[in-house]
């Protein structure tokens, strides 16, 4: 089992359970000041860090549950979400 | 003028040699050469409701608190109340009481859009370790314990009842197409062990 990715609701399963949701880009763009091109960027570009990424997954064959993970896109697997992070997603 | 009827999504090879008309239900009471088991049992006919609100630690639905964290169970009163996620619960009526229709927005019955099947009978994990990757004898969750996770490559409810060597039970829930698929594999990977279809007379809780 080369990735196993721990779901807030059901704990460490198997990768092949869940579905990629892509990156975590934050919040959408305020829709004040939002132009074509800002909403271009928000919905198709990535990022596509090689190093640590804030990924969306959704446990598709579980709970269902969509949630954030943090992962080493070198390495391929997950790595423990940062401090700040576990009390803001709390 | 037709008589309305409504029918399970499992059926098995041999034929019931016992029935009874419950309902609009033909339920499977007996099988012929049951034996001593591991025994699969179809359920598909118990009440089975799905609740979903923001609040879920406001209802009580049948008179059963919802257990506060998911996977946890509650089995009273012949109710079993599963806790799925924040938001989600899952009501099986396993005895035989007749429940009132709860009428309020959260509650949705599934009892036809989704089969249930009962694993019952010893050693039963040596079974459910070919279909399933999912540690149903984790000694960390307490009994009984909701698994929601692919049994067979089928996202499936699995709440864990017994889990001694010698007397274990399984509750196992998926969406009613799936049936056919699933009856065979679970067969297929209880061969060995013997596993053979009982009637509902069979199911012990």
């Amino acid at each position: 089992m080369s990735l196993t990715i721990t779901c807030p609701i059901c704990g460490k399963r198997s990768g092949y359970e869940f579905r990629y949701g892509g990156e975590d880009k934050g919040p959408r763009p305020d829709e004040d000041e939002l132009t074509p091109e800002k909403w271009f960027d928000y919905t198709h570009l990535n990022t596509c860090i090689a190093g640590m990424q804030k990924e969306w997954w959704c446990h598709r064959d579980g709970c269902g549950t969509w949630f954030k993970i943090y992962r080493d896109t070198r390495t391929i697997g997950e790595v423990p979400l940062p401090v700040e992070d576990k009390i803001k997603d709390a | 003028m037709n008589e309305m009827r409504r029918y399970s999504p499992v059926s098995f090879e041999k034929q019931p040699v016992q029935t009874e008309l419950r309902g609009l239900w033909r339920v499977a009471l007996k099988y012929p050469q049951e034996g001593e088991g591991p025994h699969l049992i179809d359920l598909s006919h118990k009440p089975k409701w799905d609740v979903q609100s923001s609040a879920l630690d406001t209802i009580q639905p049948f008179g059963v608190e919802i257990p506060k964290s998911p996977g946890r169970c509650k089995l009273m009163h012949g109710r079993m109340v599963c806790r799925m996620n924040a938001t989600q619960a899952r009501i099986i009526i396993t005895g035989q009481e007749k429940n009132e229709q709860p009428n309020t927005s959260e509650f949705t019955d599934i009892t036809e859009g989704h089969l249930l099947l009962a694993l019952t009978g010893p050693n039963l994990f040596s079974i459910t370790e070919k279909l399933t990757s999912l540690d149903l004898q984790n000694p960390e969750k307490p009994t009984p314990y909701l698994f929601q996770g692919p049994f067979a490559h089928v996202p499936c409810q699995v709440v864990v009842v017994k889990n001694k060597t010698d007397n274990c039970l399984l509750l196992l829930s998926c969406s009613r197409g799936y049936a056919r698929d699933m009856v065979d594999a679970v067969f297929a990977a209880g061969k060995e062990a013997d596993l053979r279809p009982a009637g509902e007379a069979a199911f012990i809780l």
